[in-house]
């Protein structure tokens, strides 16, 4: 019965002509509006050191500095053009746009940055990653040391040594054109449509939403069996779906998404299972009619993709500044910052930490979803 | 006695203050066309609803097949089959895809499935159609289609739901018809229309509904026996005076007669020969009339005299 449900949801999918438009043509028509609208990406920049402010406090450990003067180093893999200064100094030269932000390194490290959130935030944004990247190193050297404080030579020099450590932050040296990040949300957008396929699927299985959930529900077999293919189906489209328009993104449009294409294949997968499962969950929510269902899943994926930088580019920052907690549950953010980590760094941490967050979600909503519809038994319908 | 294929014991079922089955009670033997007659609310959906478990109900039981009829009976479920009121297909697969799928959801093996699925397409006519898509077939093509949906599978129970709602007088016949040559090819019916037409024409015996209770029960001829009216007269007439009314209704076996705008009736409990009394009297009385019908019970008769209101009120 699995593959019977399944092959015949492919096919429904397939033909329906709302669904492709919405999964697919909706996606291809944006990407070539915003290729447009930011030209060539293929033509774009190497990288460019950060131009950052420092101010060293007086409890700043050494092998800190020392981690700073590297990415500060001259060359190929230079990320930061470090400015050495006071508060004050450094503080001038954030106020006259001369420096991204500024670094406050002591016991703890510490970024600072304009308030003016559309300037520079792509620099803003890897300089936060780098703060917290330092920050957390350093907290795990305190703690070793104050477990072992007669090891804290050792421990500080490994650290020192440690390529690891620099390679959390050392980036990849990739194109960063800004464009770039409004592709990675639209991809992010396009898996979240998803959603509607979802919530269509779980309609379509319980007796008190439709009438094919009727006649389904008085078949033979177990339900869960049968809407586990429906939901498998509609997850497989959907991937296919926006793995066409990345294809099409990369191969016509030239954008560059960076040489992983397996990885940004299993964040196409992650999406679409956390749009699925969404609109799943939301379909198996309350007897309001599958329209209803649809605008209202339509208007939170919008919602999450403006919150992931959409429309605005720099609003996942100013998220990130005041809701840190709303960028890890966002889909939109999650998988943007997954094509974005491939694209910019050469650590998959980050990466995999997004990954991770979608396939929790979506497991979330299945499970949920599947709880709701175990119910076989309406008090009306 | 061979047991009941369906049996409803003392059900009852509430929609908050609504009694929708009132301590309802039904026995369905197998190879009948059972019809579930009344009007809209009545329950006839409801009850069907809760045979199929798709429905709680507050008291009572339902036994199919001699079993307790529960969401997990799956044995039960896969000799039924449903045609429910509103068509329930696919818009995105075809004529033969959707019987398929549905056929698909109780028979696995693929050779038999399609035979089965080729014998519905022909069963109900859709032959020439098997490839189209549902938004390209007409109302009554669509029934036909929603009826093979429910068929395909060759079940030893068909529960329709007023499977002719909405539908034009050709399919509708095509459909009564398709239903009857069902019953000879074996399966149980239970059939729920407010049409009483339709009642009166296919089925081998009849409930009749009203505010989830079971009135009456019986064929069609047993349920007109229960009535006091046997035969209705209807003659349009000029002038006829207070006194010609009078004697009317003391003829043999009239019980009521009524004269407005030019129209007289004459309604006769039991007997013979009722319409020529009447027209002897008229003609001894010498009063012209024009047009005459005599017309026998019919079930909205039998409803109308059991709960004061017509079937369709």
């Amino acid at each position: 019965m699995f593959l019977h449900c399944f092959g015949y949801g492919i096919k429904n999918l397939l033909r329906s002509r709302d669904y492709l438009f919405w999964s697919l043509g909706f996606s291809i028509i944006l990407a070539t509006l915003f290729h447009v609208a930011f030209g060539d990406l293929s033509k774009g920049e190497g990288f460019i050191p950060i131009p950052t402010a420092v101010v060293l406090e007086e409890s700043c450990p050494q092998p800190l500095k020392d981690v700073l003067d590297t990415l500060g180093e001259p060359g190929d893999g230079q990320l930061l053009e470090i400015q050495y200064a006071s508060q004050e100094e450094a503080e001038s030269l954030l106020k006259g746009k001369k420096v991204s932000g500024i670094l406050f390194v002591g016991e703890n490290v510490s970024l600072s940055v304009s308030g003016d959130m559309t300037y520079d935030k792509l620099n803003q944004s890897i300089l936060q990653s780098l703060a917290e990247s330092l920050h957390g190193s350093y907290e795990a050297v305190s703690e070793a040391a104050a477990r072992s404080p007669e090891k804290l030579p050792q421990i500080l020099a490994a650290l020192q040594k440690d390529a690891a450590h620099n390679q959390e932050i050392n980036y990849a040296g990739r194109n960063l054109d800004e464009g770039l990040t409004y592709f990675f949300n639209l991809i992010a957008m396009t898996c979240l449509t998803g959603s509607t396929a979802g919530a269509v699927t779980a309609a379509a299985s319980q007796a008190n939403l439709s009438e094919l959930g009727k006649r389904k529900s008085v078949t033979p077999g177990k339900k869960q069996v049968r809407i586990l293919a429906e939901v498998a189906a509609t997850i497989l489209m959907q991937f296919f779906a926006v793995s066409i328009s990345v294809v099409y993104m990369w191969a016509v449009l030239g954008v560059d998404l960076g040489s992983s294409a397996g990885y940004v294949l299993l964040t196409v997968l992650a999406g679409s299972m956390a749009g699925v499962s969404g609109g799943f969950f939301a379909g198996c929510i309350g007897k309001s009619s599958i329209h209803v269902k649809i605008g209202v899943l339509m208007a939170i994926t919008m919602l999450c993709s403006f919150f992931s930088g959409l429309m605005v580019g720099g609003m996942k920052l100013l998220v990130q500044r005041y809701a840190p907690w709303f960028n890890r549950i966002n889909p939109a953010a999650l998988i943007s910052d997954s094509l974005y980590s491939l694209a910019v760094y050469e650590s998959h941490t980050r990466f995999f930490q997004c990954i991770g967050g979608l396939f929790i979600i979506s497991a979330l909503f299945i499970l949920a979803g599947a709880a709701m519809v175990r119910r076989q038994r309406y008090a009306s319908l | 006695m061979s047991q009941p294929i369906v049996k409803i014991e003392n059900v009852v079922k509430r929609y908050r203050e609504l009694v929708a089955l009132d301590h309802f009670n039904l026995q369905i033997e197998e190879g009948e066309i059972f019809g579930l007659l009344g009007p809209n609310g009545s329950g006839k959906t409801t009850t069907i609803n809760c045979i199929l478990s798709l429905l709680t109900y507050d008291k009572g039981s339902i036994q199919v097949f001699g079993k307790e009829m529960r969401p997990d009976s799956y044995e039960s479920k896969r000799q039924i089959g449903v045609i429910m009121q509103n068509v329930a297909v696919f818009d995105e697969l075809t004529v033969y895809e959707n019987i398929d799928y549905f056929c698909g959801l109780y028979i696995r093996d693929k050779k038999t499935r399609r035979q089965y699925v080729e014998e519905a397409v022909e069963f109900v006519g859709l032959q020439d159609f098997s490839r189209f898509y549902p938004k390209k077939l007409s109302g009554g093509l669509l029934r036909r289609l929603n009826i093979a949906c429910g068929i395909a599978h060759k079940p030893r129970l068909i529960i329709m739901d007023e499977p002719t709602v909405a539908v034009d007088p050709q399919s509708r016949n095509k459909i009564l018809e398709g239903i009857e040559d069902l019953n000879k090819q074996g399966a149980t019916i239970i059939y729920t229309t407010h049409y009483m037409e339709e009642a009166e024409q296919i089925c081998s015996r009849i409930a009749i509904m009203d505010k989830g209770r079971n009135l009456a029960l019986g064929t069609k001829e047993e349920l007109k026996q229960m009535i006091k009216k046997s035969e209705g007269i209807s003659i349009e007439i000029l002038n006829l005076e207070e006194r010609h009314i009078a004697e009317l209704r003391a003829l043999k076996h009239v019980y009521e007669v009524r004269y407005a705008n030019h129209h007289l009736e004459v309604l006769c409990s039991g007997g013979a020969h009722n319409l020529s009394r009447v027209l002897e009297y008229l003609q001894k009385e010498e009063l012209p009339f024009g047009r005459v019908y005599s017309e026998l019970p019919t079930l909205n008769d039998v409803f109308l005299e059991i709960t004061g209101k017509e079937l369709r009120d």
